[in-house]
């Protein structure tokens, strides 16, 4: 599910930075180090919103003899994070004996042999290997439908597990 | 899931124990903790100070009768209950209340778990999706690309069992393929590129068919190194692929269900993936690379099958990652790009002598003899280098020492280093230019005594993190060398220089030795001209065939076939009742069983023998002047003198093949006492177990080693008089021994009498260059 989210990040800058152009480039700093991260907290930071609105609080010089300083950097971000059962659409990354995994964006979900419908069976001689029914075929690059059914989020990755053994879920 | 799971107390409970409740029943439903029974039980504890003058008072006897300095103790009974580890129904208790249990054999519940977690992805249960925390529930990693699904022992034999019978549907069995020299040669040489783009160079035609691919490689950063982090370097790699490769992948892919397994990193594992297989129609995904192989040194079936290894043959130049498994199939590694090796084993034990057969071409052969050589002591140097950098980080970190010393320390011993390489490289091209007589025997000289420290010694006794930074960084320090010193030019002009001599020599050839694409005598270092995949092609046909036929008879003999077994029983039939002779052929002091042609042929049927006995058959050398090769010829001329090749040949063609190719004149044959001396000597044919120094016959040892040293040996001739003296000696005095002590000792003697002379040589050998 996608969230909006108020969130801060403290970010320490090297002297040589200090200047007219200092706020341009804890933007950039910004930008290049959250975006695209997981926080098991919140989930995948998938966008920095109002980027020009950014809030670059007032600078602290560190202790020590180093020169850094310090900047608490308030933002508004867009978030995805994955919840027990809800329904995503995923692309298929790998296919073999025990299951399959599936892409939703950043997140890889497994999906076991368990949680495909019986008739679905794998397939290895099939190029690329898959698991094939009658009518339908999950193979590398497929895109599917499918229900998360537990996360586990560590500190800074989340893992998936999900399932297609249900009403209108499976290959699309 | 209609499977219980047995309860059973763990170990560290204190034993014993007395069941004083038990809380549940059979039939109950309970949640993962739930208590299961309450117990009593005893311990000895000291008595606390503020009490210990009432206790002495109160106790009776049994506790207060130890000496006066130490605590009393008193026996104090606890109650503690039992929690139960799993949840789900209880089918089952096995305990009731009044129980002594005695220790952790006891079984006390049945549970039927709603879900036992059989297949774990990343600390998930893949089946019910609730997180999971005893991993030991599932633990094998059997999937190619990630370590984080893991499964139940159960369930990967469930697994097991329904792959092979599709496999057996299919008619197929399963072959696992290793990369780096086996079906590819790869290089980081950018020697090669250029080669390649310069339709002049000799080496072009060979180069045709040579793929390239880039990798971004992480910059090498040394541990402790908190700066900047540096821009990854992208790094080309240059790949040859062995020739027929693409129809043995064919042929292959109708019999066996094929997996890559290789130690390098999974990014180039793809790479090459796409080059060798475009289309992914023989692996498809089924890549398993360094990074999820689990070890870093050793290679292991129960990786990708753990149950079940009977349908699957691996394929491998080297042996010793696969512990020699029955499984394998050790080829002979694809050495294209020459002396360049496997560029993804840096962090392997070295591979000792003799792994291939010698180069079809002269000149070639002659270049690598003396590379091997010279790498020798160039690889024992820098491993002792880098032996010295750990111990002064160790040291560093153990003693404090200040940063600046110990960066002094390093630098100089890199100054070292740099010189050491010069030093041997120099040496390459001295003796170069040398005559090839003596390549062999100044290859059996080089002590093997330093590389006794392998990398992977050294890793053993770092911590994982470390280790893997440090296996990381070995690679690339390994590539980078590679890349900066471009080994395969310097070898290209040693050639050359090989060739010019070889031609001023045969006055015949009038033509100028340029750059010729003029066709008399090739320039060309690389030169495409290995078989060995249409041998290994055949081979694998007759275990397939084999196999099936066998599994066609098991309906008669309900024995199910194994490919170990069908392997085995198949190599051992081409030595079958030989015994081999190593002569000049593995380096000096290198223990017989451990070496890996030893092993590789012991596999095919074959004994070894260490010293000439009349047992032997063949006698495998490359340099006929040796001692044991005159030897044997001239105790029984109906020994085989032949040539490695021979071996190789046999071996990757699965069959004895004939020996007159590849049998070596023998043209000093010891003289008729000789030989009677020494079945005397060794075999008491005669009965006699005297031994007369003055039969032996110094003048022709005296020749022997005039082949050896060349014209120097004139010059050298007072210092070895001296010497022969003190043998002659040391002889004299270990024959009168053999006369006191009788046979047991004779064998001994004999080598012992071998292994003077050749130390002899040795010094010899080692004043010469001094005097150079």
């Amino acid at each position: 599910m996608f969230f909006i989210k108020d969130l801060a990040l403290n970010l320490t800058l090297h002297p040589s930075y200090f200047g007219p152009n200092m706020k341009q480039y804890l933007r950039q700093k910004l930008l290049t180090d959250v975006e695209g991260t997981c926080t098991g907290q919140f989930g995948y930071i998938v966008c920095v919103l109002d980027c020009m609105n950014i809030d670059v609080g007032k600078g602290k010089l560190l202790t020590g003899d180093t020169g850094y300083s310090e900047f608490e950097v308030k933002y508004r971000a867009v978030v995805w994070k994955p919840f027990k059962g809800e329904v995503v659409d995923a692309v298929v990354s790998s296919v073999n004996s025990m299951g399959f995994f599936a892409d939703v964006g950043p997140l890889s979900v497994f999906i076991s042999k368990h949680l495909i419908p019986n008739d679905m069976k794998y397939t290895p001689s099939h190029t690329p290997p898959a698991y094939i029914s009658e009518d339908q075929v999950i193979m590398k690059g497929a895109k599917v439908r499918i229900k998360i059914i537990g996360t586990r989020a560590d500190v800074n990755s989340i893992s998936a597990i999900g399932s297609i053994k249900e009403d209108y879920l499976g290959p699309l | 899931m209609t499977d219980s799971t047995s309860v059973y107390l763990p170990a560290k409970l204190p034993y014993p124990l007395k069941v004083s409740k038990v809380i549940v029943e059979e039939g109950d439903v309970i949640s993962k903790h739930a208590q299961i029974f309450t117990y009593k039980y005893s311990d000895y504890e000291p008595v606390p100070l503020s009490k210990e003058d009432d206790d002495d008072d109160r106790e009776t006897g049994d506790m207060a009768d130890s000496d006066e300095g130490a605590r009393k103790k008193v026996k104090v009974e606890y109650v503690g209950n039992y929690e139960c580890p799993f949840g789900g129904r209880i089918e089952k208790v096995y305990i009731k209340t009044g129980d002594v249990l005695n220790n952790e054999a006891g079984h006390i519940l049945d549970v039927v778990e709603p879900c036992t977690h059989p297949i774990q992805y990343g600390g998930l249960c893949a089946i019910c999706g609730k997180s999971v925390d005893d991993e030991d529930r599932a633990s094998i990693p059997m999937a190619h690309g990630t370590t984080n699904l893991k499964v139940s022992s159960k369930e990967a034999a469930n697994i097991e069992r329904g792959s092979t019978k599709r496999l057996l549907k299919e008619k197929k069995l399963s072959l696992v393929v290793d990369l780096d020299q086996t079906v590819i040669h790869a290089t980081v040489d950018p020697t090669v590129g250029e080669w390649m783009s310069d339709p002049t160079n000799p080496n072009y035609e060979a180069l045709k068919d040579v793929k390239s691919f880039s990798l971004e490689e992480p910059a090498m950063v040394s541990s402790g190194y908190t700066g900047p982090i540096s821009p990854a370097n992208i790094r080309w790699y240059f790949v040859k692929l062995r020739p027929g490769l693409h129809d043995f992948l064919e042929k292959a892919s109708k019999m066996y269900e094929m997996h890559i397994y290789t130690m390098a990193t999974r990014s180039y594992a793809k790479e090459i993936g796409k080059i060798i297989d475009p289309d992914g129609i023989y692996f498809g995904d089924r890549i398993l690379s360094r990074d999820e192989s689990g070890s870093l040194t050793q290679k292991s079936l129960k990786r990708l099958f753990p149950v079940d290894t009977s349908m699957v043959v691996v394929i491998d130049d080297r042996g010793d990652v696969w512990n020699w498994s029955p499984n394998l199939i050790k080829v002979i590694p694809y050495d294209f790009f020459v002396g360049i090796g496997d560029i993804n084993s840096s962090f392997l034990p070295r591979q000792q002598a003799l792994l291939g057969p010698s180069k079809r071409r002269k000149s070639v052969n002659i270049l690598e003899e003396k590379l091997t050589d010279g790498e020798e002591k160039d690889e024992s140097s820098r491993e002792t280098i880098s032996d010295i950098r750990i111990n002064i980080k160790e040291m560093a970190k153990q003693i404090g020492k200040d940063e600046s010393a110990i960066e002094d320390e390093y630098e100089s011993t890199t100054d070292g280093d740099i010189k050491v390489e010069d030093e041997s490289t120099r040496k390459i091209g001295e003796e170069v230019e040398k005559a090839a007589a003596s390549a062999v025997d100044s290859s059996v000289n080089v002590s093997v005594t330093d590389r006794a420290s392998s990398p992977v010694d050294r890793m053993v006794e770092l911590g994982e993190g470390e280790l893997l930074a440090m296996q990381a960084n070995e690679r690339s320090s390994a590539l980078e060398q590679q890349q900066q010193e471009r080994p395969l030019a310097k070898m290209q002009q040693n050639l050359e220089k090989i060739i010019e001599e070889e031609e001023t020599k045969n006055s015949s050839v009038r033509e100028s030795p340029i750059l010729g694409m003029d066709g008399k005598e090739p320039h060309n270092l690389l030169y495409d001209d290995d078989n060995e995949l249409e041998m290994l092609g055949q081979a694998l046909m007759r275990i397939h065939n084999e196999f099936y036929f066998e599994v066609e008879r098991e309906d008669q003999t309900q024995h199910a076939p194994d490919v170990e077994d069908i392997m085995t029983s198949m190599k051992s039939l081409v030595f079958r009742g030989f015994v081999f002779l190593l002569s000049g052929v593995l380096p000096l002091g290198t223990p017989l069983d451990s070496a890996d042609i030893v092993i590789w042929a012991k596999s095919f049927g074959a004994t070894f023998s260490a010293e000439y006995n009349t047992s032997v058959t063949h006698v495998i050398c490359k340099n006929p002047g040796t001692f044991k090769v005159r030897l044997a010829k001239s105790v029984d001329s109906k020994v085989k003198i032949v040539n490695p090749n021979w071996l190789f040949s046999c071996m990757s063609l699965w069959e004895k093949v004939p020996e007159e190719e590849y049998e070596v004149e023998v043209e000093h044959l010891l003289s008729k006492e000789q030989v009677d001396n020494f079945l005397k000597y060794h075999n008491h044919v005669l009965g006699e177990t005297t031994f007369d120094t003055s039969n032996l016959d110094w003048n022709e040892i005296d020749e022997e080693m005039k082949e050896f040293m060349g014209d120097d040996y004139e010059a050298e001739e007072g210092e070895g008089e001296a010497d022969h003296a003190g043998t002659k000696e040391a002889e004299g005095a270990a024959a009168k021994e053999v006369e006191v002590s009788g046979a047991d000792d004779d064998a001994d003697d004999g080598d012992d009498f071998e292994q003077e002379i050749l130390e002899d040589l040795a010094d010899l050998e080692e004043e010469n260059k001094d005097k150079h």
